[in-house]
């Protein structure tokens, strides 16, 4: 059990009991901060699994603007909840184990129990970047970039996943026109009552 | 025989169905009015080119040496399927090219007295229309190759006499009319088909191709293949014997006679010149044409050719007693008609083919002309057609009493005229080839003859005018007058031909005397063949027999006379009195049970119609409600069932929505992880 | 020096898993988006994950790395879209609950 095991478990369990609160809270804004909480749990996971960028992504994104979107969701919409009960769970506790069950075991379970585990080679530290004390540039650049670098993300977004890329962009310029579509202020048109038509 | 190719056969039936279509296509174009005077010059048109090209098949016929004395012109196979060959093929030989003449020639003048007769009628083009059809589908009959093609023309017959006599449709009585004689036709016509398929059945030949055609079945009747099939194979009969009495069926129906001949009477609802045409045509030349084709088969087949024979006399006895005291005009010509037919089949039946036939044509002379002339009467008499109301209209219709005059005369059989040779030869054959009884029935059944047609002649043309005030109010002046040109003129030709057409057909015996010859005999011989006499049981000779035709006539005739023609008047008070129910007596029992016809129509209704009414309504009715629509409904009700289902997806409920993805989702992985297979 | 990825899986299932049943639980539109986003963290773990394991090539490694980027992208635009929705069914019926939208019956 190396120390980025012992990290890898704690968040785990951080994250999921996050998530779970965030189910099963009757407080729309408690929610809101347990999913909060949770998306920041998942970035210190990505860390561990050497991804710095995404990690970094996923908090700008995430963290940054759906969460904060949720909260102005929030005061435009009323919180809801006010006089009813937070949840139901039609059919029964029943389902909800099948289905919550049925996911884990049928695809996690199995495969992970049947499978080899997952080794990978371990990262020197535990968060692996590029070691500072290594002042010579000379031997910055002998070191060969880190997987989830920027620099070596960054690099392949620009060359191989151009098109990806632009197209991300041409959708979220969709997005943007069609939210406005959407939510535009309409002013109900006078009908001009002609008395022929 | 060797056929020659003629290769504008094919437009002497193809030209009447031309105008058929005109007409029948113009007024929708045209409007009523216009299409009037063009119907018919079309049609009268086209039938006359028709007639004018049979004349000159029958006259290039003449040319040719009478072993080659046949006419063919293939159009191409319209069946071939396993070694069965039908081609679409017309040929004519001596009885087509007579046949042709005759049925083109009598068609044309009843045309031309139709546009006089019908000249009122709102549906005048469509009239032509089905006429240009009846004389295309008589043609396609006697010009047939084969005995598909015949069949075929047969049936186009039956359905236009009920497109014909429904005409007036709008009067349900007369649309039944015309179902009536349908129907009728339609059961003889099973008959016939049996006989097509046992002829099929036993006689294709098991290799090369097998075509229906007359020639090619003559051919097959080769000395062994008829040993095998005049072998008795059921109940006695042969093969052959089958086959005859089927194809009889069949021509039964058509040709009106015993027990199908109820639906002629009813025919009467068509307009008069229809009557006529069918009476002098179809059911007179199809049903003999038809035996006369086959004469080949009915000459091995002795049973059904005597059957023939016997139900053509009774027939003819039958339908000359029922006659006998008919005061309907049309209804009473039917029946004349329906006993003149059993002597056709007299002659076929005993083997006399050539003798059937000539009494075929002549009675399509007489008979045309005695129904046109009825016609005529009934428009002089603005639509009476009850001959007690009649009387004396020798004056006032003088060309129609003339003429009329003609056409009893030859039916009745008086020296000179055409019936009289006609039916002296079909009397004379009957005796000749050993059937004495038979021709003791038919000499009856011409006392008979005699005697109604005299009867009719008395009532109607002699005597003094009967007809009330209710009747004279609509006729001018009080008195029938005479019919227009255009009805008159044909009935005058008629009248001619009845009176001519009778010397072609001189027997032997009388022609002897006046240097003469049986040129229609001699005709038809290149086809028939030369009779045989049975020597031995000629019980008199032709002298005598005519003699006793003579006298029978005289017999008949001076009966009629006698109580019609001194007091007409005394005699119908003694029918009507006769007539009704409460005077006892045998005779008045007899003369009632004549005047309704024996009640055979009555029986009919009892016997074959109610009973299917009842079948229907009560038996089938329920199978068709219950299974037939049940199964009809059934692919509609189950779709109706498995939307509903489908429905209960669509209920707007976004958790359930929800639940389907989700359950989807899951069952989704889990086959996907029991599978093991990856993506 | 090995190091074992499992626990990364059974995170990713477990948020998953969650995901999944806040779906289908909950009654305010709202939870339900959030829930939606619990569902998308944990594929993009998963995916992290796989793709720092299995990756055939460093460039195959980055490449999922990528579609990860890509991955977060949409989700953003779809929790955008997703509450514009909200908006306008708020603004048309004055609620936002999932169980009482049930015009498109039939």
């Amino acid at each position: 059990m190396s120390l980025h095991d012992i990290f890898a478990l704690l968040i785990g369990s951080l994250t999921l009991s996050t998530a779970v609160m965030v189910v099963f809270s009757r407080n729309a804004v408690y929610a809101t901060i347990y999913l909060l909480l949770t998306l920041l749990g998942v970035a210190c996971e990505f860390v561990l699994l050497q991804a710095h960028f995404l990690a970094i992504a996923q908090v700008l994104v995430y963290a940054g603007s759906i969460a904060v979107l949720m909260v102005f969701v929030m005061m435009m919409v009323g919180f809801g909840e006010e006089h009813l009960e937070g949840f139901e769970v039609p059919g029964g506790a029943i389902i909800m184990v099948f289905v919550f069950g049925g996911i884990l075991v049928a695809a996690g379970g199995v495969g992970l129990v049947r499978g080899a585990p997952l080794r990978v080679e371990a990262p020197t530290s535990v968060t692996s970047s590029v070691p500072t004390h290594q002042k010579n540039a000379k031997q910055k650049k002998a070191q060969a970039p880190v997987y989830g670098s920027i620099k070596v993300v960054g690099k392949h977004l620009i060359t191989h996943g151009i098109l990806a890329f632009e197209v991300i962009a041409v959708m979220l310029l969709m997005a943007i026109i069609g939210i406005m579509m959407l939510l535009r202020e309409r002013r109900v048109p006078v009908v001009e009552d002609d008395g022929d038509l | 025989m060797q056929a020659t190719d003629v290769n504008f056969l094919r437009y002497i039936p193809l030209l009447p169905l031309i105008g058929a279509v005109f007409n029948g296509l113009v007024p929708l174009f045209r409007g009523k009015k216009h299409s009037r005077e063009m119907a018919s010059w079309v049609a009268c048109g086209v039938s006359a080119i028709a007639f004018v090209l049979s004349l000159y098949i029958f006259f290039r016929l003449t040319h040719f040496s009478p072993d080659k004395r046949l006419f063919q012109d293939i159009m191409g196979t319209w069946i071939s399927s396993g070694n069965l060959k039908i081609h679409f093929a017309f040929r004519v030989d001596v009885l087509s090219s007579v046949m042709m003449m005759l049925v083109t020639g009598i068609c044309t003048i009843i045309q031309i007295y139709s546009v006089g007769y019908m000249s009122e009628d709102p549906g005048y083009s469509r009239y032509f229309s089905y006429i240009g059809l009846f004389v295309s589908a008589m043609l396609l009959l006697v010009m047939a190759d084969n005995l598909v093609l015949m069949f075929m023309g047969w049936e186009g017959v039956s359905l236009v006499t009920y497109l014909l006599v429904g005409f007036w449709f709008t009067n349900a009585e007369k649309a039944r009319a015309g179902a009536t004689s349908f129907i009728v036709n339609r059961i003889g016509d099973l008959g016939f088909l049996i006989g097509i398929f046992l002829l099929f059945a036993y006689m294709a030949p098991e290799t090369g191709t097998f075509s229906f055609s007359f020639r090619d079945l003559a051919v097959l009747f080769t000395p062994e293949k008829l040993v095998e099939l005049t072998r008795p194979v059921f109940l006695g009969f042969s093969l052959l014997e089958w086959v005859g009495l089927f194809f009889f069926l069949g021509i039964a129906g058509k040709s009106a006679q015993l027990p199908f001949y109820i639906w002629l009477p009813t025919a009467s609802a068509g307009p008069t010149p229809v009557v006529a045409m069918i009476h002098a045509g179809t059911i007179a030349i199809a049903g003999v044409y038809a035996v006369a084709r086959l004469h080949f088969l009915y000459a091995h087949a002795p049973v059904a050719s005597l059957t023939i024979a016997s139900v053509g006399a009774c027939t003819a006895l039958f339908a000359a007693i029922i006659a006998m005291f008919q005061y309907e005009l049309k209804n009473l010509l039917t029946f004349a008609t329906i006993s003149q037919l059993g002597f056709m089949f007299v002659g076929v039946g005993v083997g006399a083919y050539s003798a059937g036939v000539f009494h075929m044509m002549s009675h399509a002379f007489f008979m045309s002309l005695l129904v046109l002339g009825a016609g005529s009467i009934i428009v002089g008499m603005n639509y009476e057609q009850d001959i007690r109301k009649m009387g004396g209209l020798n004056r006032s219709m003088k060309i129609t009493y003339f003429t009329f005059l003609f056409g009893t005369l030859a039916i009745v059989g008086f020296p000179g005229f055409s019936g009289f040779f006609s039916r002296g030869n079909v009397l004379w054959m009957a005796l000749a080839k050993g059937h004495p009884f038979i021709w003791f029935l038919s000499f009856l059944a011409s006392i008979v003859t005699a005697f109604y047609m005299t009867r009719l002649l008395c009532l109607v043309f002699l005597g003094e005018f009967r007809a009330d005030r209710k009747i004279t109010a609509y006729l001018p002046e009080g008195e029938p007058t005479e019919s227009p040109n255009l009805m008159t003129v044909p009935l005058i030709c008629l009248a001619v031909l009845a009176l001519v057409g009778g010397w072609l057909g001189i027997s032997d015996l009388l022609g002897g005397y006046i240097g003469t010859k049986n040129y229609f005999y001699n005709w038809m011989s290149g086809l028939f063949g030369k009779t045989a006499f049975e020597g031995s049981t000629i019980l008199f000779s032709e002298n005598v027999s005519m003699s006793l035709s003579v006298m029978g006539l005289m017999v008949g005739a001076g009966a009629a006379l006698f109580f019609y023609f001194t007091d007409g008047e005394k005699a119908l008070k003694m029918e009507a009195e006769l007539l009704q129910a409460e005077t006892p007596g045998f005779k008045g029992q007899m003369f009632r049970l004549v005047f309704h016809k024996f009640y055979i129509e009555e029986l009919y209704h009892a016997i074959v119609v109610k009973p299917v009414y009842l079948l229907s309504k009560q038996g089938l009715w329920v199978f068709d409600v219950l299974v037939v629509d049940g199964l009809t409904k059934l692919p509609g009700r189950v779709i109706h069932l498995f939307t509903r289902g489908v429905t209960l997806l669509q209920n707007g409920n976004v958790k359930v929505y929800l639940y389907g993805m989700a359950i989807g989702l899951v069952s989704l992985l889990t086959w996907l992880t029991i599978t093991s297979s990856p993506f | 020096m090995t190091q074992s990825l499992d626990i990364f899986l059974i995170l990713s299932l477990g948020l998953f898993a969650i995901g999944t049943v806040g779906v289908l639980i909950r009654r305010n539109a709202l939870f339900v988006l959030m829930s939606i986003e619990l569902m998308l963290n944990g594929a993009t773990l998963a995916l992290i994950t796989f793709s720092r394991s299995h990756a055939s090539s460093p460039d195959a490694a980055t490449t999922g790395q990528v579609v990860v980027l890509m991955i977060i992208a949409v989700a953003a635009v779809q929790a955008a879209v997703g509450v514009a929705l909200l908006v306008a069914l708020y603004r048309s019926v004055n609620h936002i609950e999932i169980d009482k939208l049930g015009e498109l019956k039939g």
